[in-house]
């Protein structure tokens, strides 16, 4: 197929087959069944890292028959957007294994990782998926920047401007993306890191929103990246594709955003597997994403921390990584927030999950997004230290220190500790962590190396490859 | 006295099993067997969809599951229930109320507001669904047009969730406060907002949306 296929989407978007969308959501429920059925796909909640290989490449057979089957429903056509095994393939094999994010000494290499390999995970950080508000936005920000093991800074999402509320479509949402890219820009630039690759700037839910925000002395670069997103589950519309034609034609990375909710339309944590391996599969079809960024979560609680959404992305990882070239990156999501010590047992397991399981770090998402401003750049530092530190573990020991991580927080989950607000665990004015955050970071991380993890040591496994 | 019980429970496993056929034929043996269609449907039909929308919400069941159970219980309901009400008691209502359901503007999003939809027409709900992105004077016209009971308003997305503000705004100054009651929910949206903006109501999620429809519905009598 040529590079650029959007006419032939955009034509098979006006003549595929007419859907009504409720239709598609049965088909899609009932196909994702089946084809657990079929492919023997089984998840056992004693085992949230499994080490079955047959079982991955089981499961990656059946998202890719779920995409052929089902193709990709456009929202604004009503129509499939249907594709051949031939070409699916032919896009397959074309994706990029290594990518350059951000530029100049700040430059970094996100790779496709090996399931249980040694290349580390790049770890993107910020308050992606968790609100903050207008006041402590650029603080947190500078919190997750300043983080040294932190590699890429995501800016995350201010719904208001100068306290309005920002309506898709109207001016202030073109003034809230350029407001925020350009506080991204300046935290990265007071880290001392002005290379350092923004992944998205989330306020603007519109194709000129995203847009505005491009702005190569104050905004995002083509050496970033915007997200376009997936509508649940497997759809897209018209200004999805829009904005996948204006970042290709300025050469700016698409990052492929997938919302797969664990016991929705895909049902269980197989099902959800099957759709979310789909789901990458579209995103370089459809959307030719340098990146995918992997946002499952609990249909209820909105996390992946708990056992069928760590099975998820130890399974969906490990698919991807035995079956494709593309470099994964699942992000974290957490129902704690910062202050609370059960943030700091989530996002480890959520690392040490992901990390033998070939994935990328990103976190960590707070709260299920329900409280504003409670997320700092100390559990990101964690994220990285952990997964860093699991570099080499083999999948059967990551799994046995994952089931002890989760005696710590997996109860609290139907009534969560959403922990504090940024002023409250961070200084103001330093930017540094407070002593209420430090002990139970402390805490935690000296329990976590006693079940056998080198947390300060996991920088050795690390040097001289971030920048190769 | 039957145990009714066990009959829901047992009704409830057949919804589940999405075995139509089967739940058609046992609702009909329960009728004919002496057990009227008023108790049938408050006793049985409603117990079991309350005890399949709990297992939902623990999520020991997913939402293929519910759906198609959902549906189940919709054949059941107007092939069996509702002609047996009209042939034994000649004006009884199942209608509990009449809704006007939509995702507020700027809101593309429908799984909620679907799933939605669907528990309150098996409970019992005229539901006029509006789809998605609508704006709030669509949303009140079409409110006082079909007299309705109830207004559901659908967020996923923090942007949108100021047209919710404007509905329940707009709802007051056409002087149908207290007439007309508003129920909000979806993802980004609280207890403590929908207060803040003056609906009456909040549904965490489908299941719990229907029980505070019922309430709502209730209050007004």
């Amino acid at each position: 197929m040529q590079n650029n296929i959007l006419p032939t989407i955009v034509k098979r978007s006006e003549n595929g087959p007419f859907t009504k969308e409720a239709d598609f959501e049965r088909a899609l429920s009932k196909r994702a069944g089946e084809l657990v059925k079929q492919y023997g796909i089984k998840f056992n909640p004693q085992t949230p890292v499994p080490s079955d290989n047959d079982m991955a490449d089981r499961l990656y057979q059946a998202g890719l028959e779920l995409f052929l089957d089902l193709g990709v429903y456009n929202q604004t056509t009503k129509r499939r957007i249907l594709f051949s095994l031939d070409e699916v393939l032919d896009l397959m094999g074309k994706v990029r294994s290594s990518l350059v994010l951000g530029t100049g000494k700040d430059m970094r290499i996100m790779r496709h990782r090996d399931v249980e390999g040694t290349t580390p995970a790049v770890v993107l950080s910020g308050p992606t998926g968790t609100p903050c508000s207008e006041k402590y936005h650029p603080l947190i920000l500078f919190s997750c920047a300043q983080e040294p093991l932190v590699d890429m800074l995501g800016a995350g999402s201010v719904s208001t401007y100068m306290g309005n509320q920002i309506i898709p479509g109207t001016p202030l949402e073109i003034l809230g993306a350029r407001r925020d890219a350009l506080v991204a820009r300046d935290a990265i630039r007071k880290a001392g890191r002005p290379g350092m690759h923004i992944s998205d700037v989330a306020v603007p839910l519109t194709c000129q929103g995203k847009m505005a925000a491009v702005d190569s002395e104050n905004g995002l670069r083509p050496s970033d990246a915007f997200l376009v997103s997936q509508m649940v589950e497997m759809k897209t519309d018209y200004d999805q594709l829009s904005r996948v034609a204006y970042l290709q034609s300025i050469g700016m990375h698409i990052v492929d955003l997938m919302t797969p909710l664990i016991g929705g339309l895909g049902g269980g944590a197989e099902g959800t597997a099957v759709v979310t391996i789909a789901c990458h599969i579209l995103g370089v079809v459809l959307y030719d994403a340098s990146y995918h960024m992997m946002s499952h979560t609990h249909l209820h609680w909105v996390n992946n921390t708990d056992r069928m959404g760590l099975w998820m992305q130890a399974m969906v990882g490990q698919a991807l990584s035995r079956n494709t070239a593309i470099p994964a990156l699942n992000d974290i999501y957490c129902v704690s927030g910062a202050g609370a010590e059960e943030l700091f047992w989530e996002v480890a397991a959520g690392a040490l999950a992901g990390t033998p399981s070939g994935m990328n770090m990103q976190g960590a998402g707070c709260t299920g997004g329900f409280k504003a401003d409670a997320t700092t750049g100390l559990e990101a530092r964690f994220i990285a230290e952990v997964s860093h530190a699991s570099l080499g573990m083999t999948r059967q020991q990551a799994n046995e220190i994952v089931l002890e991580l989760l005696t710590h927080y997996e109860n609290t989950f139907n009534n969560p500790n959403r922990g504090l607000s940024f002023p409250e665990v961070y200084d103001e004015n330093t930017v540094e962590p407070k002593e209420n955050w430090l002990e139970k970071y402390y805490k935690v991380k000296d329990a976590i190396m006693k079940m056998g993890l080198d947390l300060d040591g996991g920088w050795k496994k690390v040097k001289n490859v971030q920048y190769s | 006295m039957p145990d009714l019980t066990a009959y829901s429970q047992e009704f409830a496993q057949l919804l589940l099993n999405s075995d139509v056929q089967r739940a058609k034929e046992y609702s009909l043996e329960l009728l004919d067997g002496g057990i009227s269609p008023i108790d049938f449907f408050n006793d049985i039909f409603t117990v079991a969809l309350t005890e399949i929308g709990d297992k939902f919400a623990r999520l020991d069941i997913f939402l293929p599951e519910l759906m198609d159970a959902a549906e189940t219980a919709k054949t059941v309901s107007t092939e069996v229930v509702q002609p047996k009400l009209a042939e034994k008691n000649a004006g009884y209502n199942t209608i509990r109320g009449k809704i006007v359901l939509c995702s507020v503007k700027g809101d593309l999003h429908d799984i909620g507001k679907n799933m939605v939809k669907l528990m309150l027409q098996v409970n019992g709900f005229d539901v006029i669904d509006l789809g998605v992105d609508i704006s709030p004077r669509d949303t009140i016209r079409k409110a006082k047009e079909e007299e309705a009971d109830l207004i559901g308003l659908s967020s996923l997305m923090t942007t949108s969730m100021p047209y919710m503000k404007e509905t329940v705004e707009l709802r007051d100054e056409f002087g149908l406060k207290g007439k007309v009651k508003v129920i909000v929910g979806g993802a980004p949206i609280t207890p403590e907002y929908s207060h803040q903006i003056g609906a009456d109501a909040f549904g965490r999620d489908a299941i719990e949306g229907v029980r505070e429809c019922l309430r709502l519905m209730e209050s007004t009598k």
